[in-house]
């Protein structure tokens, strides 16, 4: 800048107070109409990544059943989801090699924020079948008093309860969607099913 | 903009905005690199996506063939000596109730066997070891419409490898003749791998015991039959059975599929095919050399399982 030439500098002046106003409004349009996008986004992204957990967990617990040689747990514990208990976390757990009572074989392992599995018989129909229990951990912990259903991996791949006609071979998946139709009896525009091999015990995932 | 400077006046850095085709060369040039980052991305994205669903595709035939071998090597015949004629008995012969099948019709085989997979629906019996199962295993081509979720309703047609378990409690190959048997075992399969598009079954002898190497001395057409009278695979297991798995993987699968209509090319690339034992090597290599011409990538598992169970004699 030369000092000695007070030339009228570039126009300074800042932006007049109805301007900004109107591009606030703009921006808060554009981001409320941009949200709810994002949120059924993410919400996607969660449901994909929940159905590919599951179906790592049972790959995961067949393997150890092949491994160990003796039949694997998968634990679909129910945790609190806004408030209410839903399925939404599994664990492995085995005969100990040496006690020969059930312990874990790995961490918890809990699905992301507000994805359960689907509590309604029509896409989760295996769930009905299966034994429910509660968990035995200590006072105060994460798991204190959460009720869980008990599936199994025979070493061969048998999944019990066996099913024992076509239909019931067929029932053997669970739905996983957002915490808000977990017992709505339509679907959401956006689920992953599981579906077991009676046979084999490995995942199938399917998606809309 | 109101103040325009003049070029080379002294009043300070240049503020002349950016004209309006300046911004718009600008964008282009960004436009147009988006883009060739954008089809870069979806190449190697679309890449990624095939080379995972052919590994995929060729795991689960890989653990299709391990089931098979791991059920088939447990198969048993349970043979005991009994008279040759119960009315009539003039000597003592090799005997049994149950039954070992292999059927080659042409293309691909279908193999029935019992084992000791212990599988019951009934859970009482589940705690029980040992208990004897029907198994069979054979190569179909059908929709997925019984096996899927009932609410998906898109058809899937594809050659699947089927596993059929009877339970325990509802063994009938002690009471049927060979084809009910096996029949009422088809209603129970259940697909364990897909895109499986041929189970070739050989029933031979050991190596050492084949020392012109044809593997021809138990069956020169594939067939096998434990309750055919008389004859050298009368109540015996065979010591081995060579398993073959033909396995194409999805993207072909998906490319072939015609509907209900199974892939032409394969059907044709597989009518008549294996019924041959001494044509096995040069019927495999024809039928990858067609899949080959018509780009079907696929893949060839061999193995020899041994049957744990088998006490051959040559003696018929």
């Amino acid at each position: 800048m030369n000092s000695h030439s007070p030339m009228p500098l570039p126009r300074t002046r800042g932006f007049s107070l109805t301007e900004l106003l109107v591009v606030i409004a703009l921006m808060t349009i554009l981001m409320a109409a941009a949200v709810p996008g994002t949120n059924s986004l993410l919400e996607n992204n969660n449901i994909t990544q929940t159905g590919q957990l599951l179906a790592d967990q049972f790959a995961m617990a067949r393997q150890a059943a092949s491994v160990r040689n003796r039949t694997v747990e998968i634990r679909l514990i129910k945790l609190p989801v806004q408030s209410t208990q839903r399925y939404s976390a599994v664990q492995l757990w085995a005969p100990d090699t040496t006690t020969g009572t059930l312990a874990p074989i790995n961490r918890l392992v809990t699905f992301p924020k507000n994805i359960t599995l689907s509590e309604n018989n029509a896409y989760s129909p295996f769930l009905s079948k299966l034994p429910t229990a509660t968990m035995s951990a200590t006072a105060g912990s994460l798991l204190a008093n959460a009720s869980y259903a008990t599936l199994r991996i025979r070493p061969n791949g048998v999944v019990q309860p066996v099913a024992s006609n076509t239909t019931e071979r067929a029932n053997l998946f669970f739905t996983v969607l957002n915490y808000r139709s977990a017992t709505a009896t339509t679907l959401p525009n956006n689920y992953a099913t599981v579906q077991l091999n009676p046979d084999t015990g490995s995942a199938q995932i399917y998606r809309p | 903009m109101t103040t325009v400077h003049a070029k080379g006046s002294l009043a300070g850095p240049s503020t002349r905005a950016f004209t309006l085709v300046e911004m718009m060369v600008s964008m282009a040039v960004l436009a147009l690199m988006l883009a060739i980052v954008a089809s870069i991305t979806g190449q190697a994205t679309k890449t990624v996506t095939r080379g995972s669903a052919q590994i995929d595709a060729f795991q689960a035939g890989r653990s299709g063939f391990d089931i098979i071998t791991q059920t088939l090597a447990q198969a048993t015949l349970n043979t005991y000596w009994g008279y040759d004629d119960d009315n009539a008995p003039t000597r003592y012969t090799r005997k049994s109730d149950l039954h070992f099948l292999v059927n080659a019709p042409g293309g691909s085989h279908s193999i029935y066997f019992q084992a000791p997979e212990a599988f019951s629906s009934s859970t009482t019996y589940q705690q029980t070891r040992g208990l004897l199962n029907a198994c069979g295993y054979y190569v179909k081509f059908d929709n997925d419409k019984d096996y899927r979720p009932a609410h998906i309703t898109q058809d899937r047609w594809r050659y699947r490898l089927m596993q059929a378990l009877q339970p325990t409690e509802d063994l009938t190959v002690f009471t049927n003749n060979n084809a009910t048997w096996t029949q009422s075992l088809d209603s129970l399969a259940w697909p364990i791998a897909e895109n499986v598009i041929a189970l070739i079954a050989w029933p031979r002898t050991f190596y050492q015991d084949d020392p012109s190497g044809l593997g021809n001395q138990l069956t020169a057409n594939y067939r096998y039959d434990s309750r055919t009278g008389g004859g050298i695979q009368y109540a015996q297991l065979p010591p081995m059975v060579q398993i073959t798995l033909v396995v194409i993987d999805e993207s072909s699968a998906i490319r072939l599929a015609n509907g209900s209509q199974p892939p032409s090319v394969i059907e044709n690339a597989l009518a008549g095919k294996f019924i041959d034992v001494s044509k096995f090597q040069s019927d495999l290599t024809a039928l990858q050399n067609t899949l080959t011409a018509a780009k079907i990538t696929c893949r060839i598992m061999t193995c020899p399982v041994t049957l744990r169970e088998s006490k051959w004699s040559s003696t018929p």
